[in-house]
């Protein structure tokens, strides 16, 4: 018993070790690139790729996608107008410290631009796309070489995704003028593209995600040293609501600050030290997480939403092969479709389900998932025999899917059908 | 003398267009589809360009390639009867028939009202590689390219198909495509969501009508029964159960649309071509009001594609600008800018169809403003191309054929601009230069606002030069009404310069003056300007009072500020906008009258000390100041000054007058009369650069 309780401990500790590790490699990643604590508001980041060779006699020959809309600004002028009007404020009653002074100037700057461009696509934003399209013609010319090969794009009705859409569909074409590009964007093409059920709708604005969350923010998230670094005192927050005007300053701040880089304005990261950007974007990621992803939290409801966008990417490619001609299907949306989308194909780093919250960064990082540009790809290859094999890339990484295959990351795409096809029923 | 030859003009022209507008409806009974005419586009402009002009750059403005039907009611309002009808075995087999293939196109269309549809993707596409091919002078020579849309989901869509057409021809062109909230004012201003929303108001009918009374008077209820009647066996079923009138009229709305699907699908002859005419007459009626009596929301657009092709020319790049938008936008254009005979107005509304044709903004069409150069010659043509046809622009007078003068046209759109942007868009061409100053008005609105009442109609703009309120502790809304309101509604006609005073540096909200006159935030104020021939350096002396100055920065006067500004004058004197200007003005309040002794202490000390050498060794033409309440002159030399300096009476109106051949200021009194000896006038001396 004595020896029992021994090897216990001794295994608990092993495990406190190791989580602690895991803690602090995704501490240390998330900082290495401060970027990152955007997440989903974060740019795109793209690191180049040694890609696993194709078994031999396998030539790419299809690509079906999906995309969403590049780097933007934030999708409503209300945010930097709040914060610009909370610091002109503070400053007429001159309670703004040298600090806070410097950062009223640049709400005031910030504010003037996101007013008139907010939800806009930034020219970061085209140049992912343009990045991601080049890359792809790149790395699998075959699948757009010839006169006439068939591509078809389509969109959701948003502006930006649309431009998203042309200047991916542009690019190609610079690199091949005879591509037959067809693009398409409507109601049509958002039903599929952005499936938004009424649960869905419901669970978004209130489902059980916002009580854990403001739990946990509460719990773990101290304004006090930033709003002192700003401010020279705290009346502005009053703390007879138990802090939470403080709380959900400083979580607005961040918000602000994550929306910065994607829309071509001076990042304000400044304002947090290592400790607050670290647990400020676990309560960011934890949102994005119980909100769109797989937590398990509300009956997976929001994984549901994709299953007419997962039922599209089958159903094309059984035309595509059947056609048997080189070509490529091309989407582009939004977050709530790749979030949703990644964890329903099952993709290794973006379906771990974990339902408490103080774990589940440890899980699901959306700076690995769902930055803005985020994207799948399928590509499709074929031999001599008429073999179909199948690789998954998120963001142009090679990813792991729960299904078998002794040639990864190429699955054979009967097994990866029918998994999908079980999956949809 | 130009109104009446305009009327003469566009008198000559409604005979003829008349004429030619009912020819062209009886060569082609497709026109009475009017705005859903699907065009083929193989009209091509013809006349060439005058010797050695060659195009550079081209404004464009395109509606959406075919689409959908606006809405799935323009489809059901012709079904739902049709259906009622079928299923109560009503209507004979030729009606049967027209029910099943109306059914059959509608199963297409189901959910996509709206869309682009593949037609209207081609059409653009294929417009794009048109351009292309029309104008390799342009696309050849890597020209900038930029492309604007509505939001409307099939204006972007059309704006990519037509990027990836240019594409097609020469994949390195690049192409910078938006839509945003903040650029509809070259594409939708009217849209609720463009950032610089303004409402406007809807001109009357000028025969009173709307659409819906033009409607009763021009198609008896007769006609729709006799239509509709076509259909139906059971003609008494047809008169209990159905409203004819207003089937008839959906059976219209869905005919037109069928086109722009590309399907076999087709019931034409339904109507005969005297009823589709009829039909047609009312829509273009519609139009009417929704296009031409709207056209002052639209005035943005105008004013984008010309003064944006006066930026671009002066970038001396060939450029593109490619614009994406709506048919009642369009129409609106073509009313403001006069073509053809789109903005007369025929004393019957029977004969509008015959001069307002809205067949002429059909799916994809396509209105193109092309300026022309020419080397080592300043004058810019330009020609209007609407769908391949070259226009007329009956408000100017053509320089040959369809091609006209440019700045002709920039005249005339600044009248439909802001101040700002029509003072932006006549500095660069105007070839003279009047405006009025006022200063130390010291609050005092009876007498400003009595100065003001005489600044004459003509005048480019104004310059507030100093003291015009005393400081204190007003608002800013006091201190802007304050400044503002004698001016009346001269701000609405021209923009207003601020030089500021003395007095204007002192209470709370001094700082916060500039946001008035729509200064950016944090600027100085001091800064430069052209118009016409000179070129103007508007400076600030800041506070002169050297207690109030040292409560505000510890120093005699704002020396810090200062020096920042003579670092600028220093610099600016030296751009060639200012150099090669052929008169140079100095604005400033604060005369630099001080002793050279009392330059550590005393701010017009300090201004002779430093900034006079820079203006005298820029060859300033002329100094104009005030603060001293009492008219003065300084002759040149009189205080280390190489050039005159006029200082204006605190009851007097300056106006100067610049032309080629001189420079003449005179001050006016608040009656309005010319103030004996208080004038200034200057002969050019000869070699004055003019604006090309």
């Amino acid at each position: 018993m004595k020896r029992t309780s021994k090897i216990l401990i001794l295994l608990l500790l092993c495990l406190s070790q190791l989580m602690s590790a895991q803690v602090d490699e995704i501490r240390t990643t998330v900082l290495a690139n401060v970027q990152r604590c955007g997440g989903s508001s974060a740019p795109y980041e793209y690191v180049r790729q040694n890609y696993t060779p194709a078994p031999r006699g396998y030539r790419p020959f299809y690509i079906s996608h999906f995309g969403r809309h590049g780097s933007r600004y934030h999708t409503s002028p209300d945010m930097f107008r709040a914060m610009d009007s909370l610091f002109r404020t503070a400053e007429e009653k001159g309670i703004l410290t040298e600090y806070g002074k410097d950062i009223a100037a640049r709400f005031k700057e910030s504010s003037k631009v996101t007013r008139k461009y907010a939800g806009d696509l930034s020219e970061m934003g085209v140049n992912e796309h343009i990045g991601i399209a080049s890359r792809m013609f790149r790395n699998y010319p075959g699948v757009f070489k010839g006169r006439d090969t068939r591509v078809e794009a389509v969109s959701t009705t948003s502006p930006r995704v649309i431009l998203s859409m042309a200047a991916f569909c542009e690019t190609l074409k610079s690199e091949n003028r005879f591509l037959n590009i067809r693009q398409q964007a409507g109601d049509a093409t958002s039903a599929y593209l952005n499936h938004y059920t009424r649960e869905y709708r419901e669970y978004y604005s209130d489902g059980e995600w916002r009580g854990i969350r403001d739990a946990w923010v509460k719990e773990n998230i101290n304004p006090s040293r930033i709003i002192s670094s700003l401010f020279k005192d705290s009346s502005m927050f009053d703390y007879k609501d138990n802090g939470s005007k403080a709380l959900r300053f400083v979580q607005d701040l961040f918000s602000a600050a994550a929306i910065m880089p994607a829309s071509g304005l001076e990042p304000m990261w400044d304002i947090f030290n290592d400790d607050e950007l670290f647990i400020l974007w676990q309560a960011k990621n934890m949102e994005q997480y119980m909100r769109k992803g797989p937590s398990g939290i509300g009956h997976d409801v929001a994984i549901g939403i994709s299953k007419p966008l997962l039922r599209d990417f089958v159903e094309k490619a059984g035309k595509a092969l059947e056609q048997g001609t080189p070509g490529a299907d091309l989407r582009f949306g939004h977050g709530e479709g790749i979030m949703p989308l990644s964890a329903l194909m099952g993709i290794e780093e973006a379906s771990r389900v974990e339902s408490d919250p103080a774990r589940m960064y440890l899980a699901w990082q959306d700076f690995r998932i769902t930055t803005m540009a985020a994207n799948i790809q399928w590509v499709f290859y074929k031999n001599a025999g008429g073999n179909i094999l199948v690789k998954v890339l998120l963001n142009e990484r090679e990813s792991t899917l729960p299904i078998a295959t002794d040639t990864w990351p190429y699955y054979r795409w009967e097994d990866m059908k029918s998994y999908y096809d079980c999956i949809l029923k | 003398m130009r109104i009446s030859l305009c009327l003469a003009l566009l008198l000559i022209s409604l005979s003829s267009g008349g004429q030619t507008a009912r020819d062209q409806f009886e060569a082609n009974p497709e026109l009475a589809k009017g705005i859903y005419y699907i065009n083929d586009y193989s009209a091509v402009p013809k006349t060439r360009a005058p010797r050695g002009y060659k195009a550079v750059c081209i404004s464009h403005y395109a509606r959406h390639g075919a689409r959908f039907q606006g809405d799935d009611e323009a489809y059901r309002n012709a079904l739902e009867p049709l259906a009622k009808a079928y299923e109560a075995n009503a209507l004979n087999d030729y009606g049967k028939n027209v029910y099943r293939k109306m059914s059959s196109y509608y199963e297409s269309c189901r959910g996509r009202h709206g869309d682009l549809t593949p037609l209207g993707w081609e059409q653009q596409q294929s417009l794009a590689r048109q351009m292309y091919t029309l104008y390799p002078e342009i696309f050849k020579k890597n020209p900038t390219i930029t492309a604007t849309s509505s939001l409307v989901t099939r204006c972007i869509m059309s704006m990519s198909a037509f990027g990836m057409g240019l594409k097609s021809m020469d994949p390195g062109l690049e192409i910078y495509e938006e839509a945003s909230r903040s650029k509809l004012d070259g594409t939708n201003p009217g849209d609720r969501q463009n950032v610089n929303y303004v409402k406007t108001e809807v001109e009357d009918n000028p025969w009173g009508l709307t659409y819906s009374d033009y409607q009763k008077r021009r198609i008896p209820d007769e006609e729709g029964e006799r239509i509709v009647s076509r259909l139906f066996d059971d003609k008494e079923f047809m008169k209990a159960e159905i409203n004819c009138r207003s089937l008839a009229s959906a059976l219209y709305n869905f005919i037109i649309g069928m086109g722009c699907l590309d399907t076999d699908i087709r019931i034409d002859d339904l109507f005969t071509d005297g009823e589709m005419l009829d039909y047609y007459d009312v829509l273009n009626f519609g139009f009417y009001e929704w296009g031409a009596q709207k056209k002052n929301s639209f005035k943005p657009i105008v004013v984008d594609m010309v003064m944006k092709a006066q930026e671009d020319l002066a970038s001396g790049k060939p450029t593109v600008r490619l614009r994406f938008g709506h048919d009642t936008n369009l129409l609106g254009v073509l009313c403001l800018l006069g073509v053809d005979d789109f903005a007369f107005i025929p004393e019957r509304p029977e004969e509008l169809w015959l001069t307002y044709c809205s067949w002429r903004v059909p799916m994809a069409a396509t209105f193109e403003l092309i300026l022309y150069k020419k080397k080592n010659c300043d004058r810019v043509l330009f020609k209007g191309v609407l769908n391949g046809d070259e226009v007329r622009f009956s408000a100017l007078n053509p320089v040959s054929g369809p091609y006209y003068d440019f700045n002709d046209l920039v005249e005339f759109v600044s009248r439909l601009a802001s101040p700002k942007e029509r003072f932006r868009a006549m500095a660069a061409i105007d070839t003279e230069c009047s405006f009025s100053i006022f200063n130390d008005m010291h609050c005092n609105t009876e007498l400003y606002s009595r100065l003001a009442s005489s600044v004459p109609a003509n005048d480019d703009f104004i310059v507030l030069n100093g003291d015009i309120v005393s400081g204190g502790e007003y608002t800013l809304e006091e201190t802007s009404d304050l400044i503002m309101d004698p001016l009346g509604n001269l701000p609405d006609r021209v923009p207003v310069f601020f030089c500021r005073g003395n007095h204007e540096t002192r209470g709370s909200n001094a700082k916060y003056i500039g946001r008035i006159f729509h200064m950016p935030e944090n600027e100085k104020f001091y800064y430069s300007f052209k118009y016409g021939p000179a070129a103007f350096i508007v400076l600030d002396a800041g506070e002169t009072n050297s207690k109030n100055s040292i409560k505000a920065c510890g120093e005699y006067f704002y020396r810090e500020y200062l020096e920042e500004e003579l670092a600028w004058l220093k610099k600016t004197v030296k751009e060639r906008s200012f150099t090669e200007a052929g008169y140079k003005i100095c604005l400033i309040h604060v005369p630099m009258n001080g002793s050279l002794e009392s330059a550590g202490s005393n701010v017009r000390g300090w201004m002779r000390k430093y900034m006079m050498p820079v203006l005298n060794s820029a060859g300033l033409t002329l100094m104009i100041c005030g603060d001293l309440h009492e008219f003065g002159f300084m002759e040149k030399g009189s205080a280390g000054n190489s050039f005159p300096v006029f200082i204006n009476d605190d009851e007097e109106r300056l106006h100067v007058v610049i032309t080629r051949e001189s420079i003449a200021v005179q001050a006016y009194d608040a009656s309005g009369n010319p103030v004996e000896g208080h004038r200034y006038f200057q002969q050019s001396k000869g070699g004055i650069p003019m604006p090309s």
